[in-house]
């Protein structure tokens, strides 16, 4: 048989309530639970405990008849504090590991189709929002930055450093330093002194102390620098999934040139895509062309991308 | 537990999926295929219907005699990009040509497929299967395993590439002989490419489930 569970969340001002009303199609109450529900019930009273305790030493807790509920209670500032921490958690944007660790397992118990879950902060519902969160997982410190995607051109010169990288001198003076491999560095190597462009990511820390940093996505022929510009301006506008592959199929919808841009954007695609649908639609575009000289082996390794990602998941 | 699900009662399910779907008749046959794909909580179903004007539908029109088994085949992360090559397909396929299509969008020269003219057109059933086929990157089914005596009429293919001055080679993978109970029955495998032993194995609990249900 499926399963339904149903759990809430219920708060009002001075309280945060989780509530399980229906665990494999049945209705819960506190006085005849499965094993199923109860198990269920245990792990999200005691993660609502973990959240409300690494806030507050201070907050009380109760036990509701009428279905199963666990509250947290406290002042109104606890509470609206414990309330911004799920928040935050739910956005992604956390850093605090015991928050995020115990909202992940609510997130896996709201998520279980044999379970029903309410969850409320005063008028505020969160079971929906936490089920359709990404996996609750804590802000990476390393990924306090955002990413923006430039195209630079200059003269190409200096290939080197303890960390690999190459430098691009501006026409006016100045001059950028960008990360990339070893490979790219080589595939650049017969451009030494000549013109380039580059679409490069551009990494700005959140606290804008730290210097920005410049990572090599690809090379760009000539002809191919107000397509991709367009391209990465477009994308960059789209946040969600869906509207971001539309910009994919659009461009090569558009493109005159589809082996050559598939290649590069091939090439790109491991700093310039976050998302694993974005390189699966590239797989799929490629897929016909996939024994062409210029796409074969670049469209290995992204293959073989998607498949560590997959294996992952 | 045969996870063939009624789609248009089954509201348990709570997790986005991509399912293989059937139209029933009367007498619990099944005689169309569909994909049925839930995404944040929407179901809609995708398929061929062989009209001749908007052929390819994506809706939420869900029939009461739609079944589905969700196909483990497909990682419920990459719906989206599944979702949008169903989307790509309707909008770019030309229905005056028939749906010979994979999903591979561009050939081996980079040339637009919705450009060329592969005059074939297809059943339901194959539609499906060749939305498969170019989604993932094994083949979905082993093809060959089909052989011409599977087909009730003899040199079938060899008579449809005569017929319409096609190459049998060419479309060799149509799967006109594969039929909605078998790709059904196809949705309890994963392991690809999936094989006729395996899907036939099925069949005659499924028929009998959709008899009586």
């Amino acid at each position: 048989m499926k399963n339904y569970y149903k759990f809430t969340i219920a708060m009002e001002d001075t309280n945060i309530k989780i509530k399980l009303d229906l665990a494999e199609n049945v209705d819960v109450e506190l006085d005849k639970m499965s094993i199923t529900a109860l198990e269920s019930f245990l792990k999200v009273t005691n993660a609502l405990k973990n959240i409300a305790a690494a806030v507050s030493e201070n907050v009380i807790f109760s036990i509701e008849k009428g279905s199963a509920a666990a509250v947290v209670h406290g002042s109104v500032s606890e509470i609206r504090t414990i309330y911004r921490k799920i928040d935050e958690a739910i956005e992604g944007k956390s850093d605090d590991g015991i928050i995020t660790k115990n909202l992940r397992d609510i997130q896996n118990e709201i998520k279980n189709d044999v379970l029903q879950y309410q969850f409320f902060y005063s008028n505020i519902k969160l079971e929906e929002r936490i089920k359709n969160a990404t996996k609750i997982k804590k802000k990476s410190k390393y990924k306090s930055y955002r990413n923006e995607f430039r195209i630079l051109t200059g003269k190409f010169n200096e290939v080197g450093g303890q960390t690999i990288n190459y430098h691009l001198e501006y026409p006016g003076g100045g001059q950028e330093t960008i990360d990339c491999t070893i490979s790219e560095a080589l595939e650049l190597k017969d451009f030494l002194f000549q013109n380039i462009s580059c679409l490069v990511k551009k990494k700005i820390a959140d606290n804008d102390i730290a210097k920005p940093t410049f990572i090599h996505c690809t090379f760009l022929a000539a002809d191919q620098i107000s397509r991709f510009r367009n391209f990465v301006d477009l994308l960059q506008e789209k946040d969600d999934i869906i509207d971001r592959l539309d910009v994919i199929y659009d461009f090569f919808d558009s493109s005159p040139s589809v082996i050559g841009d598939m290649a590069t954007m091939l090439k790109a695609s491991i700093n310039l895509f976050d998302d694993i649908n974005e390189l699966k639609t590239l797989l799929i575009l490629s897929k016909g062309m996939k024994d062409n000289e210029h796409i074969k082996s670049i469209r290995n390794s992204v293959l073989s991308n998607f498949e560590l990602q997959m294996n992952k998941l | 537990m045969l996870e063939l699900i009624n789609t248009a009662t089954e509201k348990k399910y709570k997790s986005d999926f991509i399912a293989i779907g059937c139209w029933k008749d009367g007498d619990g046959n099944p005689f169309h295929s569909v994909f049925i794909i839930k995404y944040n909580d929407e179901t809609y179903q995708y398929h061929y219907t062989g009209k001749d004007t908007d052929a390819i539908k994506y809706d939420n029109d869900i029939r009461s005699n739609c079944f589905h088994k969700i196909t483990f085949t497909i990682h419920p992360h990459i719906i989206p990009s599944f979702i949008m090559m169903c989307k790509q397909i309707q909008k770019k396929a030309n229905p005056r040509y028939g749906f010979f299509y994979t999903g591979e969008y561009f050939d081996l020269n980079g040339q637009h497929f919705s450009k060329k003219e592969i005059g074939q057109t297809m059943t339901c059933t194959g539609f499906c299967l060749n939305v498969l086929k170019g989604f993932l990157e094994e083949n979905y089914i082993d093809y060959t395993e089909w052989t011409e005596e599977t087909h009730q009429e003899y040199n079938y293919l060899q008579n449809f590439a005569d017929d319409h001055g096609l190459n049998v080679e060419d479309i060799a993978e149509s799967h006109r002989r594969i039929s909605p109970l078998d790709l059904i029955c196809s949705a309890y495998f994963s392991d690809l490419p999936i094989k006729k032993e395996d899907i036939d194995s099925k069949k005659e609990e499924v028929s009998t489930y959709l008899e009586f249900s």
